[in-house]
């Protein structure tokens, strides 16, 4: 017979429980994802072309406004190149972090009908976030190589940096849509949070023309190390390692520590939602 | 622990908070002067009254008892409830609104946590607390049959393999590459129960899932969960409508405030049930004022019990009835000669029967203050809903009393003829039962 399940007041569930939980529901994660993905494009015209347009549109916005009108500086790159190289990684991560927030109300309906480990949800949209992101990327390679900017790194860096943003992003959102389920400010906040997040990030200016002190600690945001290190290898300049390893660890400290304070609370989200 | 237990329930408790469970805590800023204020008391938990939903797990063991002792904010929806359910066995769940179903269904299904005590099962378990969770309408009927089956926890392979089974039984082979948001309710509906149907979990929990659907569908769905029984599957089954808790299940939990009242043969349960439903000791009917006749002499009290004399709230369809009229008179010495009489008529106002004492009492009585007139129903034949009754009485051709739009008669349903039916669909509560046999002569050719 195999072993039986308990549900008790007394005894709560083990971090190996909560993994054998996971492994147990991981079709249903890969359900998610695909729904996400499919619902998102369904009955818009043009379908996946929006993910190619928006990058695009706001490339070409911030071109203009930053580039040529307030004379950012770009170190040297291209100005094209400079923002497509952040709002690719940046909107995704956004996107990603916005909806996870909100992802406990939006499912509500189903969270307080059917049991299964409330994570698989915001893991879901943040894995669905990487479609949209792999099409921003083929953009971005296109575009670095038609400029001749193109290097191999800017291929070898993608798997890390893209961890660094999902584990971001995953963390700061188990936070936020826990609390959003508890208290229904925080989706008053969430776009908002999320707009001091990018100017904290060097998606509209370079690192360097933050002071010095700053620069030292912005591993602190790691969304400034992925940024930084795309247009970094673009520019064909040796990555900082201080600035990836700091921040790997950072995003990963991000993600434990969304996952722990998610999990202390996920078991009476349907009595609060 | 012996083998052929499925689900072992003990000491099983929830407590809620009145107003919303931690009401205080839906507003942050209240939460967070609270919380500051707790820092400057150097009081570590002024928000423990809300820790029970945020942060029960600091409030475990030796602090449990005194902390989960009766308070004035907070209410016990299940309370010691002990329960041991074989495996293959079909067991119904009932109770009035609000007597714990719901809570003690979210509790199986690991929705919500219990406050005390522990179940422990055996094998997969699948709660079907609502069809159709989480469709989407943007996707079509096959992404949700996927999409659906998953949440309800099949494994794609499985779901693969069963579905053109769950296609056919929801008839909507056509439209299945079309986004479920065009479909009709029916269809809508069906294909929800489909994919529900064809879970194979050892243990299926299921709550008023059937009250959707026509009655057509309805019966195909009984007859797929009878089928699953079985098979060996040891199934909860949630209802009101006590005609399908009759035809499915052998052994029935009553569930009456938060507590387990009785536990055994299905029929029994539902005696009980009925009973427990007369804590009422009778309607009074001197406040009403919408009444005409001369009033000398007026009704008092209408109530009703069972054979037994338990008073009853509801009357159930077929039972031994007892209907208790009780009288006021403004001369308390004189007795009249009445004629007095009960209709009843259909929730849309047509009559259905009339029990009058002309014509099923020998003599007129005569009728004083305090007085009460019983009639007796041998096998009420009203299926289950809600009727109109009128009561009226007359003497010496004078109009006493006729109260006409007061009185409701609630009726719950059960089976009637034995057959599982009491009137054709569409009909129920506007026919009266009444007995009778069919016989087929075939010609001998």
């Amino acid at each position: 017979m195999p072993t039986p399940t308990i549900i008790s007041a007394e005894r709560h569930e083990r971090i190996r429980q909560f993994l054998r939980d996971l492994w147990d529901y991981r079709e249903l994660f890969w359900t998610f994802v695909e729904r996400d993905v499919k619902v998102r494009y369904k009955q818009t015209a043009l379908g996946v072309i929006w993910v190619v347009l928006q990058p695009l549109f706001m490339m070409g916005a911030f071109s203009v406004i930053f580039g040529k009108i307030a004379k950012m500086p770009t170190d040297g790159m291209p100005l094209p190149l400079f923002y497509l190289a952040a709002l690719v990684p940046w909107n995704t991560f956004a996107t990603a972090l916005s909806q996870s927030a909100l992802s406990m109300e939006s499912n509500a309906q189903l969270i307080s009908k059917v049991y299964f480990p409330r994570i698989v949800v915001p893991g879901g949209i943040i894995c669905g976030s990487f479609v949209d992101f792999a099409i921003g990327w083929t953009l971005l390679n296109g575009m670095a190589i038609w400029l001749g900017h193109w290097h191999w790194q800017l291929v070898a860096m993608t798997p890390i940096l893209l961890l660094m943003q999902g584990a971001t992003a995953l963390g700061v959102g188990l936070v936020l849509s826990m609390l959003n389920a508890q208290y229904r400010d925080v989706k008053h906040a969430v776009g908002f949070v999320v707009q001091i997040f990018m100017l904290a990030t060097p998606v509209i200016y370079p690192l360097s023309r933050l002071p010095l002190w700053a620069q030292h600690w912005i591993f602190l945001n790691p969304m400034a190390a992925v940024v930084t290190t795309y247009r970094g290898v673009l520019q064909n300049m040796p990555v900082d390692w201080r600035l990836v390893g700091l921040a790997l660890v950072t995003a990963l400290l991000y993600l434990v520590g969304g996952i722990w304070f998610f999990r202390r609370r996920e078991i009476y989200l349907a009595d609060i939602l | 622990m012996s083998n052929n237990i499925a689900i072992r329930i003990e000491k099983l408790g929830k407590r809620y908070r009145y107003g919303g469970p931690a009401a205080a805590s839906y507003n942050l800023r209240q939460d967070l002067t609270d919380w500051v204020k707790g820092m400057f008391n150097g009081r570590k938990a002024v928000v423990s009254s809300q820790s029970s939903t945020l942060l029960h797990h600091t409030t475990l063991h030796e602090v449990q008892e005194k902390h989960l002792a009766e308070s004035p904010d907070h209410f016990w929806a299940l309370r010691d409830i002990n329960l041991e359910i074989k495996q293959g066995e079909v067991v119904g769940i009932i109770g009035r609104n609000g007597a714990g179903k719901s809570t003690l269904l979210k509790i199986l299904s690991r929705i919500t946590p219990p406050t005390t005590g522990n179940i422990t099962y055996h094998g997969r378990m699948a709660s079907l607390l609502e069809v159709g969770t989480g469709f989407h309408r943007e996707l079509t009927g096959r992404e949700n049959i996927f999409l659906n089956g998953s949440i309800l926890g099949m494994k794609r392979s499985e779901i693969a393999k069963k579905f053109d089974e769950i296609v056919a039984f929801a008839e909507v082979e056509k439209f299945i590459d079309t986004p479920v948001k065009f479909y009709s309710s029916g269809m809508y509906v069906r294909l929800a129960f489909a994919v529900a149907a064809h879970l194979e979990p050892e243990i299926l929990v299921v709550d008023e899932v059937l009250a959707v659907g026509d009655a057509e569908f309805q019966k195909k769905c009984l007859g797929k969960m009878d089928d699953v029984a079985k098979q060996g599957r040891t199934i909860l089954f949630v209802s009101h409508h006590l005609p399908s808790i009759e035809a499915l299940t052998s052994q029935t939990v009553l569930l009456q405030s938060g507590r387990m009242r009785f536990y055994g043969e299905t029929s029994r349960a539902l005696e009980v049930y009925l009973q427990s439903a007369g804590k009422h000791t009778g309607e009074k009917l001197s406040d009403i004022t919408t009444r005409t006749g001369a009033g000398r002499i007026r009704f008092s009290s209408f109530r009703m019990t069972d054979c037994d004399g338990h008073s009853l709230k509801e009357a159930l369809t077929g039972q031994s009835l007892a209907i208790y009229l009780e009288f006021t008179s403004a001369t308390p010495k004189q007795k009249t000669r009445a004629r007095v009489g009960i209709a009843i008529s259909s929730a849309l106002h047509v009559p259905l029967f009339i029990a009058s004492t002309e014509m099923t009492m020998s003599f007129p009585p005569f009728i004083g203050d305090g007085d009460t007139l019983v009639c007796r129903i041998p096998k009420l034949p009203l299926g289950g809903g809600a009727y109109k009754v009128v009561l009226f009485m007359e003497c010496n051709g004078v109009v006493e009393d006729w109260i006409e739009n007061e009185i409701i008669l609630q009726v719950v349903d059960r089976d009637y003829f034995g057959f599982g039916k009491n009137s054709p669909n569409g009909w129920e509560g506007r026919t009266v039962l009444v007995d009778h046999a069919w016989e087929l002569k075939q010609s001998s050719h």
